[in-house]
């Protein structure tokens, strides 16, 4: 009976401490000093066993709906508290009273009902409070105590329609203001006079439907940024340009969107730039249709960077060299038939031109030399423009005068012939320091195959040419000359008979530091094949075919990281890691690396230096889903499996004895009944 | 009958489920087309959330060449949004038909109005779309979709079914 209740007593214990949870360890230490991330655990309150020294907390996606003055008062050393998406509907006062390091507070996506006015009382520099989606209509609904330190205010996303209690905050302090996707129409002097008592603010007033900005509202107002995107109510954007004038800042972004209506800029609304100061002017996604040389770009002579992606263009008037502080210049995603449509090379200032991405097919004509006047330019990327040369060899003549050039880019372009390269292709541009040339067809013509197409390119740090560029085994030369390059892509090409074995390749590169030869197929790398790159601290060796980590074809193995994953390799012969510096690090994760004895000293290696292992959670056994750093072997007889053989062969010799024993005695009680056959035995 | 409970005992015990272990969470399937000729149904593979989808019309038929709908997505977002990435696989029955990777939002061309949202916005994505040629659609088409952002993180991941009839 006793022993019938000790099993039911404990059936209900176990089912009872399935039922009820005992507390666990739910905050997990962030990166931050006295960092903890509490987030989505759906906590009703703070986890007593969170220290009182936490500085940041994430408490986010939990359940708070009534926040009081006893809610954080252990965490007296916060300096940012996390609140996002807590079902917060009510903020009593002083909540925040012992939080005098209180720096940054995030509320986003909670319902606010009520906030005291002394709710956040307590911190001594408040500076930054975010509230997106607090469901906020008015600037009153917030307290009206202690932000005068406030340098972020970020109310986006609410329903706030007037701006008539700006003049709450300290705009002595604020740095930030985000009003994007408020219910705002119409912006008056009166609102923004406050303004003008700010300097290098940076505001936003993106996705509110502005239909009226009344005259001079934002004259004499200077900002950093100014952000009046996807505001255009009735795809005019002369009602945003016409009621800025005065305005100064370095940064005016007027864009528009893919899921949003567009504005129709008409030459004509370029005039009001007459009365606007803008350094920096962003048109993305707008439709420009009349652009031709009587538009007014002399308006815009202060301009230095210009992004007109995917402005549904197709030529720029040469008056655009009106803009004679213009230096940057981005026409990604547009139509141009012929890169001299973009009369770039009229501006004499002009030092970045992007025009990645053209749109139109077959492609875009880069035939002759358009940009030879553009001679300060130092970045150029035309890639994945589908560049048609035409059958004209490239590129010299097409880069001609372009001799401070310091970056090109011309990846990813697929016309229908292969780009030719002569003997010198970037003659014209010799002080390139980054070419990118990935994903790109081209055959040299032969005579000029004898020498190294890059050679004069001395000044090249970094070097992309990865896809197929061609069997690097017969272009011995390829690297011929760039006696400064310090980055090498070679990701997708091909070697003979899928060896890395011809070390003169790099024998040019002495500085080089790193090295990608990822997806290439490789099956074996040989000794010695990196000898000459004496610098090397980075090799990418992912996603090939190798069956074997060779060390020996490195130099040095003090300060590497060695990428070998997602190739074919089982066991890692131990001797090869062992030699591996301080500083080192080896990636070998997504391998079917086997987890037998036979790789018993790698497991071994790996779980003692686990800080040299990159990928560590993805470095796991084939057959059986288990990482390496968690696995423990039994290879050979140790002296614990002895013992243990020695207490159960003692254990099996009692048991047997005490058989024995007990079946004399047995018989000894049937002493009638001898027939019984083991008895019998027994007492023969 | 001691040895039973015992027995009881023991196989409670054996059903304990181990700590650690973190059961993987299936959201339902939604449906957002349920015609006789087509039936389009999908069903969210993020750990933490399931996913709102939406179309106003679904094609009583396969004839029309093309049909205007609107399509309105809606996403809790458990991180920002100042990268966002899309990859989707088109699976027919053979395996991977088709793969679409394409740069949602960059830091120097966001193209929607959801990029540069903070963690715990509700992103609400409204927009008209061309249903183009369904009649040439396979009978049982699978688009497996993952969006992902700057950190690599899962901003959203679904699966979308696709059944013609």
């Amino acid at each position: 009976m006793y022993r019938h209740w000790t099993i039911h007593v404990f059936i209900v214990l176990y089912l009872a401490s399935n039922i009820i949870s005992f507390p666990k360890k739910v905050c997990k230490l962030t990166n931050e000093e006295d960092g903890y991330d509490c987030s989505g655990h759906g906590l009703l309150s703070i986890p007593d066993d969170l220290p009182n020294s936490t500085k940041t907390l994430d408490f986010s996606f939990n359940h708070l709906p009534a926040i009081y003055n006893t809610t954080f008062v252990r965490l007296k050393d916060l300096i940012l508290l996390d609140l996002t998406r807590c079902n917060i509907n009510w903020i009593f006062e002083n909540v925040l009273d012992h939080q005098t390091d209180l720096e940054t507070l995030i509320l986003i996506g909670n319902q606010l009902q009520f906030v005291a006015d002394y709710a956040f009382a307590g911190p001594q520099s408040l500076k930054h409070i975010s509230l997106i989606q607090t469901s906020l209509t008015d600037m009153k609904f917030l307290p009206r105590m202690n932000l005068n330190s406030i340098e972020t205010l970020d109310l986006g996303d609410n329903d706030i329609d007037s701006l008539l209690d700006l003049n709450l905050f300290n705009w002595q302090t604020i740095r930030t203001l985000n009003l994007a996707m408020n219910s705002i129409q119409n912006l008056s002097a009166a609102d923004m006079g406050i303004l003008k008592t700010s300097s290098l603010l940076d505001i936003s007033f993106k996705g509110n439907n502005i239909v009226f900005i009344e005259p001079k509202a934002f004259e004499s107002c200077q900002f950093n940024s100014l952000d009046f995107s996807d505001c255009f109510s009735k795809g005019d954007i002369s009602v945003i340009l016409d009621g800025l004038t005065g305005v100064l800042t370095n940064i005016l972004s007027l864009r528009a969107y893919e899921d949003s209506p567009s504005a129709i800029i008409r030459a004509e609304s370029l005039h009001a730039f007459c009365n606007i100061t803008v350094k920096e002017l962003r048109f993305q996604l707008q439709h420009f249709h009349d652009l031709t040389d009587d538009t007014p770009f002399e308006c815009l002579k202060g301009l230095q960077k210009l992004d007109l992606t995917r402005s549904h263009l197709n030529s720029l008037p040469a008056s655009i060299a009106k803009m004679t502080s213009l230096t940057h210049l981005i026409l990604n995603e547009n139509s141009f038939k012929d890169l001299c449509q973009t009369n770039a090379a009229s501006l004499s200032k002009l030092t970045v031109l992007s025009v990645r991405g053209n749109q139109l097919k077959p492609g875009m004509d880069f035939k002759e030399s358009c940009l030879r006047n553009a001679t300060k330019l130092k970045h150029l990327d035309l890639s994945q423009s589908r560049l048609l040369t035409g059958g004209v060899q490239c590129c010299e003549v097409q880069l001609a005068g372009l001799g401070q050039l310091r970056k090109l880019n011309i990846s990813y372009n697929f016309p229908a012939s292969s780009m030719k390269w002569a003997d010198l292709p970037f003659n014209a541009t010799s002080k390139l320091t980054q070419l990118d040339c990935s994903n790109l067809k081209v055959t040299r013509i032969p005579q000029a195959a004898a020498e190294g197409p890059l050679r004069n390119l001395g000044q090249l740090q970094l070097l992309n040419i990865s896809w197929d560029f061609s069997t690097l085994s017969t272009q011995d030369n390829l690297l011929e000359g760039l006696k400064s390059l310090e980055q090498l892509n070679l990701k997708d090409s091909s070697f003979k008979d899928n060896v890395v074995s011809n070390r003169e390749i790099f024998m040019h590169t002495p500085l080089l530091q790193s090295l990608v030869l990822a997806k290439c197929s490789i099956v074996a790398v040989e000794n010695n094949v990196f000898s000459y790159l004496t610098n090397l601290k980075d090799v990418d060796l992912s996603g090939n075919k190798l069956v074997v980590v060779n060390m020996k074809a490195f130099h040095s193995l003090n300060i590497v990281l060695l990428n070998f994953a997602r190739n074919l390799i089982e066991i890692v012969d131990i001797h090869t890691v062992k030699s591996f510096g301080e500083k080192s690090r080896i990636d070998i994760s997504d391998n079917p690396l086997a987890c037998n004895c036979s790789n018993i000293q790698l497991i071994g290696w790996i779980q003692s230096n686990a800080n040299k292992v990159i990928n560590i959670d993805m470095t796991k056994c084939i057959g059986f889903n288990e990482r390496l750093s968690n696995v423990h072997l039994k290879c050979g007889v140790s002296t614990g499996m002895l013992a243990f053989a020695l207490v159960v062969m003692s254990m099996t010799i009692i048991a047997i004895a005490f058989f024995i024993k007990k079946k004399l005695k047995y018989c000894g009680y049937q002493q009638i009944d001898l027939n019984v056959v083991p008895c019998r035995w027994l007492n023969e | 009958m001691p040895h039973r409970s015992l027995f009881v005992v023991l196989a409670i015990l054996a059903h304990k489920p181990q700590s650690g272990l973190v059961q993987e969470v299936q959201w339902p399937i939604h449906t957002l087309c349920n015609m006789d000729k087509l039936q389009i149904a999908y069903r969210s593979c993020d750990h933490s959330q399931d996913i709102g989808i939406s179309i106003d019309l679904c094609p009583a038929t396969l004839s029309p060449l093309k049909i205007n709908v609107n399509l309105r997505v809606s996403l809790l977002l458990r991180q920002s949004t100042d990268e966002l990435y899309l990859s989707a696989k088109l699976i027919l029955e053979g395996g991977v038909a088709f793969q679409l990777d394409e740069p949602l939002c960059q830091p120097d061309f966001p193209r929607f109005t959801f990029c540069s949202r903070k963690k715990g916005e509700l992103i609400v994505f409204d927009t008209p779309l061309k249903l183009d040629k369904l009649k040439y659609l396979p009978e049982h088409l699978n688009v497996h979709t993952v969006i992902v952002n700057q950190n690599g993180y899962h901003i959203a991941c679904f699966n979308i079914t696709i059944i013609k009839r």
